[in-house]
């Protein structure tokens, strides 16, 4: 039946539904547009501003990416900064949990104990965790020195130096990264029995197990963590406002964009400028989830062809 | 000789409570060097199992920092983005499972492009814009946008766990004339009521966890949370590390607490955005 002659009680149903599907997505609609589209729009104004909200604002064109791309040291500092917590972060998170949860699935006995307790440190408040962490790697006084003196292990410095205050971060990271472990758990359990005995039959071992099945089957939620993780490791803030007097840890070592935006705009008003430097995370954030999202297709298996 | 799989067993039980230890280790160190006195904290080697609990140690911290008052601000905070979460991100959730309407996906695809936006990106300008309103140094700039979609990770949770609930219920719903939102209101939300009691207690506990916003928007002391109390109790030079740690316990317990209620939900809930993605 051509649409022109269907009966009035279906067209003007199907228009009900149309508003009705408006309707109910009304609000999220409308808070993109008000907290994220247009605030990306105005950032992307305000950065060629000279604006720091106690002089009036000033047109001044590319002067604030000129700045950040050739004389800007703490840009460069916190780029590397920021890509080397962000892909040591990424691989230790992702690679840990997946053993972890490949041990709890294989586990008989307290598995919900032991799922219970690798989530607990998820919901333990960042600033809270970041406080004890700091503590416990406290050079003179702190526990983890003195655990490794047994094992004739020096006195280190951890979030004291600038070499190991990004790995000593990472550490934190994986700990409170229990999430990732439960959502690898979840994915393991699709993996069906019989590949996996099927392989067993063949004659292999646990390598071949995870290689030719666990690992392709898994694998839209590996990328998944992948994903999640690194957005994580770009919204790091308060580990690192922690850190040393001002924060950024022992000589800006741990520096990470969040904190030069935070710092530019709030310590030091120049929200012109901050502006800039998010519109330039925004164009890195973008490639590399680009990147993430077309390299996935070469290892990411989704069942029935598709995504 | 052993068996096999028992000796596998066991191997792996042990690397799982040694991973267990690490994992919960650092949250007994806070509650042990919560109950230490200022002498004793710094003793080393360090004491591991305190002689005496002083917990006046929490009474003296109430005492320099008004973490009463920091508590109700935090509720103040709390209680109406619960709301906001629970309305605006089920209504999305419902539309985008169970109505088709023209360019849903392309809106769909935009809400899930928001979750790979780190949010420092628009933190500057969004600041701007509540100064300009005169609104910052009040609570609203961290409520009102929890009304607005209640977050995009929390849309999607909602919908793949919609997606898994058979039509029957609300296509006969529809026989009988029902409007969509008596469907949403009577069908719809009792049946996703587990996946929303997720999403509310991922909710309470980032708003709990959460220090930047409210580091950028709250200046007025009285209008503090518990982790802006917190953080300025360890930025002033004058307190004692036991006092930090009883003050860290305080911001630990109603989230430990959360989670040990909720844990199938937490688990569950963030099981179901990880499957079939």
């Amino acid at each position: 039946m051509p649409a022109h002659e269907q009966p009035a009680s279906y067209r003007s149903h199907k228009r009900r539904r149309i508003w009705a599907g408006y309707l109910f997505i009304l609000p999220s609609i409308l808070g993109i547009i008000i907290f994220t589209l247009a605030p990306l729009i105005y950032s992307f104004y305000l950065s060629f501003t000279n604006w720091t909200v106690l002089a009036p604002k000033k047109w001044i064109g590319f002067a604030n990416y000129e700045k950040i791309f050739t004389n800007d040291y703490f840009f460069y500092k916190s780029l590397k900064v920021t890509a080397y917590y962000s892909l040591g972060s990424v691989v230790a998170i992702v690679v840990i949990c997946f053993i972890i949860a490949m041990l709890l699935n294989s586990a008989k006995r307290a598995k919900a104990f032991f799922r219970a307790a690798f989530y607990l440190p998820t919901v333990i408040p960042v600033l809270a965790g970041s406080i004890c962490w700091i503590w416990m790697f406290n050079v003179d006084f702190g526990i983890i020195n003195y655990a490794l003196s047994f094992v004739g292990i020096d006195k280190q410095y951890w979030v004291g130096a600038p070499d190991s205050v990004i790995p000593s971060l990472i550490l934190i990271a994986v700990w409170g990264a229990g999430n990732v472990i439960v959502i690898f758990m979840a994915g393991m359990q699709d993996v069906p029995r019989h590949l996996l005995e099927a392989v067993e039959i063949d004659g292999g071992g646990w390598w071949r197990k995870l290689r030719s099945v666990t690992i392709p089957l898994v694998s839209p939620v590996i990328f998944y963590n992948v994903i999640l993780a690194f957005i994580n490791s770009l919204t790091a803030f308060t580990q690192t406002y922690v850190l040393g007097r001002n924060g950024g840890g022992p000589n800006d070592s741990a520096l990470f964009y969040s904190f030069l935006i935070y710092r530019e705009a709030f310590k030091y008003q120049n929200m012109g400028y901050a502006c800039a430097l998010a519109m330039v995370l925004f164009v890195i954030v973008g490639f590399f989830t680009y990147l993430l999202f077309k390299l996935s297709s070469r290892w990411v298996h989704y069942e029935g062809g598709g995504k | 000789m052993m068996n096999y799989r028992v000796r596998g067993q066991l191997v792996n039980l042990f690397f799982l409570s040694l991973l267990a230890f690490f994992f919960i280790f650092p949250i007994y160190w806070i509650l042990r060097s919560s109950l230490l006195d200022f002498g004793e904290i710094m003793d080393y080697p360090p004491i591991l199992f305190p002689e005496a609990f002083r917990w006046e140690n929490y009474a003296e911290v109430l005492n320099r920092v008004d973490f009463l008052l920091y508590i109700g601000n935090t509720f103040i905070i709390i209680v109406p983005v619960l709301i906001g979460v629970g309305l605006t991100s089920s209504l999305a959730a419902f539309g985008f499972a169970r109505i088709e309407f023209p360019l849903k996906n392309m809106w769909f695809s935009l809400v899930i492009m928001t979750i790979l936006l780190p949010s420092i990106v628009t933190l500057v300008p969004t600041y701007i814009g509540w100064a300009k309103l005169g609104l910052t140094d009040t609570f609203l700039p961290l409520i009102l946008p929890a009304f607005f979609g209640g977050g995009a990770f929390n849309i999607f949770l909602l919908r793949q766990f919609l997606l898994t609930i058979p039509r029957d219920l609300d296509e006969s719903a529809v026989m009988d004339g029902a409007g969509f939102f008596t469907i949403y209101s009577r069908i719809i939300l009792p049946l996703i009521r587990p996946a929303l009691v997720a999403v509310l207690l991922f909710t309470f506990v980032g708003v709990w966890n959460d220090f930047l916003n409210q580091l950028v928007y709250l200046n007025d002391q009285d209008m503090y949370t518990v982790a802006l109390g917190l953080s300025t109790l360890r930025s002033s030079l004058t307190s004692p590390m036991h006092l930090i740690m009883a003050g860290t316990m305080i911001m630990v317990i109603p989230a430990t607490i959360i989670f040990l209620f909720g844990q199938r939900y937490f688990t569950e809930g963030i099981a179901t955005t990880g499957i079939k993605g």
